[in-house]
């Protein structure tokens, strides 16, 4: 999402508490389109494993819906605390919440419930916000409050929140007898000096390694942490197929040169047309591979070359899959998808003619309609990966 | 010194899909005498999904050549290089 021209980039990254198979917390961000907002959750449960993670996935599903139709944050906790099941032993219903609601003009309104408190990281320090508190009365717990600030997000601002996973790792150690609060805050602002451009997704994975670590690599909660960066946008350029009139060659190569940002080619012939075009040199790189596909190529002032549809097949299923650390053997396909992730605004040129060869029906159905899979990509990215996407047709 | 054969092997979509794959394979299986005849490169595309002829297609000194297999690509190699020694 865009305010000003700036880009906010939400991201998270949770491990499971050692031992267990599922989180225990749960985390949740959607962007409203026409509203211009995005709004993220992240909610813990009581306890760990399955129960938890029943209470957080509730959690943050109501407060994500009660907030995007603007419901009062009263009514949306007394909502989530009525519905939650009672738990069995400790008699209560119970899990925690923290919404960050953040409008089209960058106003950011956090809710917390008994979460540790978010932290505002802005021109090399951190920020406290003044916050209001709001008693939540319910019959099974005494003192328990909602706090409510309210802020505008600046350029280059950062707002991090976790669960007690974080704050509390290391708890009991020599080190840090009291848990992880204070180190934490030192160890972002050191790490965000140090990488002054460092993304949303990469310091919530570098702050979640580091609770893990202080636990001695073997978690005693679930742990999860979420960054919102707002910035600049890293713009990517996807340029596959030919144009579907070959007087719109040029046209396509001079797009691409004046591209400010990234570049990928997919596509032998469109690689062709802009080698052509441009006068830039293309060389088969075999030293890449991947036994599905095709290789890639080198050219001077793009940052990727690859073959086209059967590469864009296999970045869609990537994609659905989501499980893109599982990718680990550097492919066409997975070094398209990581800079695809590692950008903000996607522009897809996607060039309308039709290769008449992959039309014949006894080619493997992996040959689909190029538009159909482009299309599939950015709804991929939309929903799941919250980019900002375009698709232009030539 | 002789002049080298040029070899370039298509692997674009419809070569590579049609068997172009293999080719790769098929030409470093080749023993060293013959491999130091040759310069090997690849193309991302020699621009012929137009043409009437079957993939995949490779170029021998300029000049294209369809339908080639693993086998096809051997002989024709084979073949190019006896007429050089």
């Amino acid at each position: 999402m865009r305010n000003n021209g700036n880009f906010i980039e939400v991201d998270f990254f949770q491990k499971n508490k050692a031992g267990n198979i599922v989180c225990g917390d749960c985390f949740m961000s959607q962007k409203l389109k026409g509203e211009g907002r995005v709004i993220s959750v992240l909610s813990d449960g009581l306890g760990s494993g399955i129960k938890a993670c029943v209470l957080s996935t509730m959690t943050a599903t109501m407060a994500m819906n009660f907030t995007a139709m603007n419901e009062s944050i009263l009514r949306t906790s007394t909502s989530i605390m009525n519905t939650l099941p009672k738990d069995m032993v400790r008699k209560i219903s119970y899990s925690t919440f923290c919404i960050c609601d953040i409008d089209c003009f960058g106003n950011v309104k956090v809710i917390e419930y008994e979460t540790p408190p978010y932290y505002l990281y802005r021109n090399g320090r951190f920020i406290n916000i003044p916050k209001e508190k709001i008693p939540v009365e319910r019959e099974d717990l005494d003192n328990t409050f909602l706090w409510i600030s309210e802020f505008t997000l600046e350029k280059e601002d950062r707002i991090i929140f976790f669960s007690d996973g974080v704050s509390q790792s290391g708890m009991g150690t020599a080190k840090m007898p009291f848990g992880w609060e204070d180190g934490a805050k030192e160890y972002i602002a050191n790490l965000v000096n140090q990488y002054n451009d460092i993304s949303a997704k990469e310091l919530a994975h570098k702050i979640v390694n580091q609770a893990e670590k202080n636990d001695g690599y073997s978690l005693k909660d679930d742990t999860s942490c979420c960054v919102i960066y707002m910035r600049k946008p890293r713009n990517l350029l996807v340029c596959t197929g030919p144009p579907y009139d070959e007087k719109n060659d040029k046209y396509l190569a001079n797009r691409v040169r004046e591209f400010q940002g990234k570049k990928i080619l997919c596509g032998g012939t469109t690689a062709t047309i802009i080698s052509r075009e441009l006068g830039a040199k293309m060389e088969v790189d075999m030293n890449i591979v991947d036994k599905e596909l095709p290789p890639i190529s080198k050219m001077e002032g793009v940052d990727l070359v690859t073959e086209g549809i059967l590469t864009l097949g296999k970045v869609e299923r990537i994609l659905t899959e989501g499980d893109i650390d599982r990718h680990r053997e550097a492919g066409p396909a997975e070094m398209m998808v990581k800079m695809l992730l590692n950008s903000d605004k996607i522009t897809l040129l996607v060039g309308t003619r039709i290769n008449t060869a992959h039309q014949d029906p006894n080619l493997p159905v992996e040959l689909e309609i190029r538009r159909n899979v482009v299309k599939k990509i950015k709804f991929l990215l939309e929903t799941k990966y919250l980019k900002d996407v375009e698709i232009m047709y030539i | 010194m002789m002049e080298k054969i040029n070899v370039k092997i298509c692997v674009g979509t419809m070569c590579y899909v049609m068997g172009g794959a293999e080719l790769r394979d098929a030409i470093e299986s080749l023993p060293q005498n013959i491999l130091e005849h040759l310069n090997v490169s690849y193309s991302p595309c020699l621009g012929c999904s137009e043409s009437e002829q079957a993939p995949p297609f490779i170029e021998v000194n300029g000049k294209r050549i369809a339908g080639v297999s693993k086998n096809s690509l051997i002989q024709i190699v084979k073949e190019e290089v006896r007429n050089v020694v």
